[in-house]
């Protein structure tokens, strides 16, 4: 706040609840926009099918999200206005009160609230029979008025700057969802990790605190900047995201109600049973997505923990990525890709739980070596739409489909990329295991762009990995890497459907890896791998299985890795 | 933030010749279209604040935050008539395609 008693007493507040009354206004009137729209396309599906039919409904999704999205947030700044519409009428009463007492009292107030007696008192305290101390007591009387008019002062501008930022943090949360940033501010990000790093280093506090500010969104995502910055930016968001989807969903309750209101029986009127479900489909999309926060959340309890990716927004799915131990200052990173029906609700606090192990064990092999100085980072990514056998979704036809790897592959490959950027002149060492689907989406990934920055791949329970066996050139050139394993168990089904390329484990220059039980260099009895989802997961016995000791040690580089003595599937 | 939508007439095929209700497309992007410019007009403008509480940053970000509100209603605005246009414009090439599929069926008998 800027100015004194005199701006403020001129203060027209009713203009907040005018605005208040406005933002009623664009509420009700978006929420009509949204059922109306909602109707119009309602039941087109019926007659109308196709690839544009397709085109047509993702677009008119999308605005139905943000038409909804605007819902939400009319909704609370309508409460966030009146409040501070009272608020501040409170704040600038008692100024006005206090200035008022003074004068009454004698006292002159000045714009910045300082006191003084006026004349009157002066002549006054003249004429008494002992002035000297007159004067010191109206000196003494004028400091406490000069306190109460500045108490009340700073008061208000405190509750003005809290109205002000609870006001644009419930913007910010229109803007991480769905709306326009067009002339918001545009930090001309760069388009690859390697520049984005730079770009980074270049900026002025100033100005990373401002985009930290302003675009914790943006930050949270950019691959290429440092690990603690993408953490903070997306740590400052869940409860913003959490407030957005809760509120969406008592929107799209809302809705739901309206509409069976209208039409009771659902079929016969204009609206069908097909719009009461979309409008259940998307009050399950936002319960999700709250679900999915809540995991995010429980991820990442635990010691140096980093949120490296946060988005509820993009996908079908919502997109994370936990990192425990920091990759930039890392000498031997992991990333873990999951597969086929993996989740941020159903997959990250056991994939994040699986990565602590491989950790810890990857710890213990270095101390063992001698190496214990070397830093490990592991990251659970589940950053793409990982196929879903669920009902009224997906189904087989999506899993047996590289469209899923293919795009995540991209992202992927980015946050590769990303990784080797931020890491910078340390130069760590990085594997990239895939397990299942996430074995084609990670091999897609490698193939994608070269300067990924990855040394190691290994491929666990993998119904293949996309790559072309009959090339001259060698898979570990495919891939752009140093060495390329597989682990397969002899019970995995997947692992036996060679549903995208043959089995890795037939395929030239793939070291075959054991899953077998096996008593382990450090003189531990290890289980083997024999499910599709025991790899990385520890046994009963509470040690990880030959098959994730396996992964530790080639984390750690440590050589220890267990060859497969058995025949591996044939190509 | 979602992609932006790649629809457009060129995207039709054969099997949308075959699968559309043209009256039911257009009747959609009328309703769509009337269903937008109510609203629109209902919504109106809002004096700035800041105007009349000056020194405020309350009123600072109340503006601020109306200019957001209105480029996202715009936004939504825009994704709708979008979406009716590209609707008439296929109904159009949904037409044409079909008057070619007619000649080349006369012409295929002739």
């Amino acid at each position: 706040m800027t100015g004194g008693v005199a701006l403020i007493s001129g203060w027209r507040l009713d203009a907040l609840l005018e605005r208040a009354s406005h933002w009623q206004t664009v509420q009700e009137q978006m929420r009509l926009r949204h059922i109306g729209y909602h109707l119009a396309i309602n039941g087109l599906s019926d007659n109308w099918a196709g690839a544009a039919a397709e085109e047509a409904y993702t677009l008119a999704d999308h605005t139905l999200d943000r038409t909804i999205s605007i819902v939400a947030t009319a909704s609370q700044l309508v409460t966030h206005t009146r409040e501070a519409h009272a608020q501040l009428e409170s704040g600038r009463q008692a100024v006005l009160d206090a200035v008022q007492r003074a004068e009454s009292r004698g006292f002159r107030v000045h714009d910045d609230g300082s006191t003084e007696a006026t004349a009157e008192r002066l002549t006054v305290a003249a004429a008494s029979p002992r002035p000297d101390a007159a004067f010191n007591r109206l000196q003494e009387e004028a400091q406490r008025w000069s306190e109460v008019v500045g108490y009340a002062l700073s008061h208000l501008v405190e509750v003005d700057r809290e109205m002000a930022e609870q006001l644009r943090q419930v913007c910010r949360d229109l803007l991480l969802v769905g709306a326009d940033r067009s002339g918001a501010f545009d930090p001309s990000v760069p388009d690859s990790p390697e520049d984005r790093r730079r770009w980074w280093e270049s900026l002025s506090p100033w100005e990373r605190g401002d985009l930290a500010l302003r675009r914790p969104d943006l930050l949270g995502s950019l691959d290429g900047l440092p690990t603690d910055v993408r953490d903070k930016a997306n740590r400052a968001r869940i409860d913003g995201l959490h407030r957005f989807w809760s509120d969406i969903l008592a929107e799209h309750r809302s809705t739901l109600a309206e509409l069976d209101a209208r039409d009771p029986g659902g079929v016969d009127g204009p609206v069908t049973m097909a719009a009461r479900q979309e409008v259940l489909d998307a009050i399950a999309r936002a319960d999700t997505r709250l679900r999915d926060l809540d995991a995010v959340r429980e991820a990442l309890v635990g010691d140096d923990r980093y949120l490296m990716h946060l988005d509820t927004d993009t996908g079908a799915q919502t997109r994370a990525a936990v990192a425990i131990g920091n990759p930039d200052v890392a000498d031997h990173v992991s990333v873990t890709t999951g597969g086929i029906t993996t989740t941020v609700n159903g997959s990250l606090v056991g994939m994040v739980g699986e990565a602590d192990h491989l950790r810890q064990e990857a710890i213990s092999q270095l101390r063992a070596a001698d190496r214990e100085s070397e830093r490990v980072a592991v990251i659970a990514w589940l950053g793409y739409d990982a196929p879903q056998i669920a009902d009224g979704g997906p189904g087989v036809v999506d899993i047996i489909s590289r469209d899923s790897a293919e795009r995540g592959a991209v992202d992927l490959n980015g946050f590769f990329r990303g990784l080797d950027a931020a890491n910078g002149e340390r130069d760590a060492h990085v594997g990239a295991f895939g397990h299942s689907y996430g074995s084609l989406t990670t091999s897609l990934a490698l193939q994608h762009d070269p300067g990924h920055g990855v040394d190691n791949a290994v491929f666990y329970g993998s119904p293949g990995v996309g790559t072309n066996i009959f090339t001259s050139s060698p898979i570990t050139e495919q891939l752009g890497v140093d060495a390329v394993h597989d682990m397969t168990g002899p019970h995995d089904p997947v692992a036996q459907i060679p549903w995208f390329g043959v089995n890795p484990a037939g395929i030239p220059g793939v070291e075959q890896l054991s899953t077998d039980p096996s008593i382990t260099p450090d003189g531990i009895s290890r289980d083997g791998a024999d499910q599709h989802s025991d790899y990385a997961r520890p046994a009963d016995n509470g040690h990880l299985r030959t098959s994730g000791y396996n992964l530790a040690a080639i984390l750690a580089d440590t050589g220890n890795e267990v060859p497969q003595r058995r025949p591996g599937p044939q190509p | 933030m979602p992609s932006e939508s790649r629809w457009s007439p060129r995207t039709t095929g054969g099997v949308d010749v075959l699968t559309v209700d043209p009256a039911a497309l257009l009747g959609a992007a009328e309703a769509a279209e009337a269903t937008c410019r109510s609203t629109t007009a209902a919504i109106g403008d809002s004096a700035p604040v800041v105007d009349r509480v000056p020194g405020a940053e309350t009123a600072r970000a109340c503006d601020e935050i109306e200019a957001d509100v209105g480029r996202a209603i715009a936004r939504s605005t825009s994704d709708i008539g979008r979406w009716t246009r590209a609707a008439r414009e296929s109904v159009a090439a949904y037409a044409q395609a079909d008057d070619a599929a007619e000649r080349g069926i006369r012409g295929g008998r002739s």
